[in-house]
């Protein structure tokens, strides 16, 4: 099979038979892989003169890079928000069982809580790559508490905070360390938002926009600082106006910086929002794909587990990933996007050359702060 | 020469590719022994070459020892561009065969020397023991491979400016647009051609006609340079019956063999 000199190199490996997501299409092609990294077939063959060593038979299946969740609180009775003794276990838990729903990759997500869980929980979910043994954790996802009252949804208002007096040294003092985070919701009309989103982006965590009363101008102002993502689209924010659109507004408002993307979840469980406001969302702007946090799929992925949110216990989603698809036209777009696809992936976004497989496949999107291809998918600034 | 008409593209492309696989099977190819093929590029071998893959991935044949020599390539676009010869054997060809890449050869239109590489590609064709079966197409212009009208009918492997018509021929896989067509390639020669032990000539299409005709049933002329192989003492014409339009009505009877029923009736 090997047509090149040097027993001593790494396997080609071949994998036939199956359907890749590429350019925003399944193609029915095969993926050539070594050492953990995906190759060119075509210049492996005319550059360096090689065949495949091995051959794998996919029986016909997608292969699709592995889903990334940016809004997990938990599952299986785990409960990233409670301040345990052993946070580690329950994270290792979840990041095992959520492979098997494609997911290699994950967020683990903390509702507004007192700074004393922060303190204790975040030193104890570092930053850990993937493999076999469960999905790798990006960083935490902060979900408050510097959130809208009004529109703080499931979050305990008790624990509600703003940062009018500090700034960013009252998030610190808030949160402890900041080593873990990667991801930060806020609602920009608390006052002096724009600093701590500058102060925030300047440390590379992306700063997204979510249980919220801010209008339109309010939100770009936030992009215009930095921000980047909207958490859980429609859910916890002012709905869409036509005299003032809110935070939906941005998906279409022509004041971002040139060059900004914005990337947004959603809840597409038909519970939380309804597939035609899925719909509108993906057409007002086609090239950013819609996340979908983990409340879209059956198990795993309640927004807010029973044990830590007041107000009694959530049912689960009652439509399963393959319903989910099924009822959108485009099943092909919503293979990556319904399933909390990474901000950095487009849908369809591609298998790239020199890419490591495992999960982390991105092409940076300069929007979130080009992550770069190996294991670290761009939410990095 | 042999002049095969088929009804259509498919039934053509059928032939020609059934004709290479006995061909290779025939010559029982083995680690001393590689069959020699000559390749074309362009619409015309799409047909035959899925038909080669189809027999391929039924078992029937292997390319393990065969080895390949492409017509030419252009000059000047990156090997990887989409519409560069190297990409589109790979990708109509050559992912879905067995054949071992260091006996697939096609010019480098980026070689630092051009003159030299299309040298070394004529000593790789000696080294190889010459060429089996070459297989090529017919421009409208009556060229085989960049052997454009003018082309020397002795000829061997160098760099061509294209002629106006096979630059218009070529936009349209260049979004149409003029400027952005390659002016220049490296070509095997027609000499080069002629040296191979057969040739096979695949022609399908109306807008093909008038080139058959010309390259058939008038002289041997550099203007239209497959005439050349009026010369060869094992040329096959694959065509399919649009091709023929401009063809007498007695050629294409006679290669249809058609006036032989006559004689049987009798």
């Amino acid at each position: 099979m090997r047509g090149g000199e040097g027993a001593s190199r790494a396997p080609v490996l071949q994998l036939t038979n199956c359907r890749i997501l590429r350019g925003r299409r399944l193609l029915r092609e095969d993926l050539w892989v070594r050492e953990g990294r995906i190759l060119d077939p075509e210049k492996l063959f005319f550059e360096e003169r090689l065949l495949a060593d091995q051959r794998r038979d996919c029986g016909g299946c997608i292969l699709a890079p592995g889903f990334i969740d940016v809004q997990i609180n938990g599952g299986f009775g785990v409960d990233f928000s409670q301040a345990t003794e052993d946070v580690g276990s329950g994270v290792a838990l979840v990041a095992q069982r959520i492979l098997s729903h494609g997911v290699t990759s994950f967020c683990p997500t903390l509702v507004t809580s007192p700074p004393e869980v922060y303190h204790k929980v975040l030193p104890q979910i570092p930053v850990k790559s993937g493999g076999p043994h469960g999905a790798g954790v990006l960083g935490v996802h902060l979900e408050g508490p510097f959130i809208s009252r009004e529109k703080r949804g499931a979050h305990p208002e008790a624990y509600l905070r703003s940062f009018e007096a500090n700034a960013f040294h009252d998030v610190l003092a808030t949160y402890g360390s900041l080593d873990n985070v990667r991801i930060v919701t806020l609602a920009p009309e608390l006052g002096r938002s724009r600093e701590v989103i500058r102060a925030l982006t300047a440390r590379g965590i992306c700063v997204s926009l979510g249980h919220s009363v801010a209008d339109l101008q309010v939100a770009e102002e936030a992009v215009q600082s930095g921000a980047t993502f909207i958490t859980h689209l429609f859910n916890a924010m002012l709905p869409f106006h036509h005299r003032d659109p809110g935070i939906v507004g941005l998906l279409t408002s022509d004041r971002l910086p040139p060059g900004r993307h914005i990337f947004y979840g959603m809840i597409s469980d038909g519970i939380h929002t309804n597939p035609a406001a899925l719909r509108i969302a993906h057409r007002a702007h086609p090239q950013e794909e819609p996340l979908g946090p983990s409340g879209g799929v059956p198990e795993p992925g309640c927004p807010h587990t029973p044990s830590s949110v007041p107000g009694g216990p959530y049912p689960p989603p009652p439509q399963s990933l393959p319903s989910l698809l099924s009822r959108h036209q485009d099943p092909v777009r919503q293979h990556s996007s319904d399933g909390r696809v990474h901000p950095a992936f487009p849908a369809g976004h591609r298998l790239q050359c020199g890419v490591s497989p495992g999960g982390c496949v991105a092409a940076p999107r300069p929007a979130t702060g080009t992550g770069e291809a190996q294991g670290h998918p761009g939410l990095r600034g | 020469m042999r002049l095969v008409i088929l009804d259509n593209y498919d039934l053509a492309s059928e032939w020609a590719a059934k004709y290479i696989c006995n061909r290779i099977i025939q010559f029982k190819p083995g680690k001393d022994r590689y069959f020699t093929l000559g390749l074309p590029t362009g619409s015309t071998p799409l047909g035959c070459y899925k038909k080669l893959i189809e027999y391929h991935k039924n078992g029937f044949l292997s390319f393990k020892y065969v080895k390949t020599f492409n017509m030419d390539e252009y000059v000047g676009l990156p090997r990887q561009h989409p519409e560069s010869y190297h990409s589109y054997m790979w990708n109509n060809f050559f992912k879905h065969i067995d054949i071992d890449p260091n006996n697939a050869h096609i010019l480098d239109g980026n070689a630092a020397d051009l003159q030299a590489e299309c040298d070394a590609f004529e000593d790789k064709i000696k080294e190889a023991g010459g060429i089996d079966l070459f297989v090529g197409g017919i421009g409208p212009d009556g060229h085989i491979a960049f052997n454009e009208p003018g082309s020397s009918l002795v000829s061997r492997t160098r760099l061509k400016t294209l002629a106006m018509d096979t630059i218009l021929a070529n936009a349209k896989y260049f979004d149409g647009d003029l400027s952005k067509v390659p002016t220049m390639a490296l070509t095997v020669g027609v000499g080069t051609v002629m040296d191979a032990r057969e040739v096979m000539i695949l022609i399908t299409g109306a807008h093909k006609a008038f080139a058959l005709y010309k390259a058939i049933e008038e002289g041997v002329n550099h203007m239209w340079t497959v005439s050349a192989f009026q010369q060869h003492p094992r040329t096959i014409f694959v065509c399919d019956e649009d091709a023929t339009l401009e063809l007498r009505v007695k050629t294409v009877k006679y290669f249809k063999g058609e006036h032989l029923h006559l004689q049987s009736n009798m």
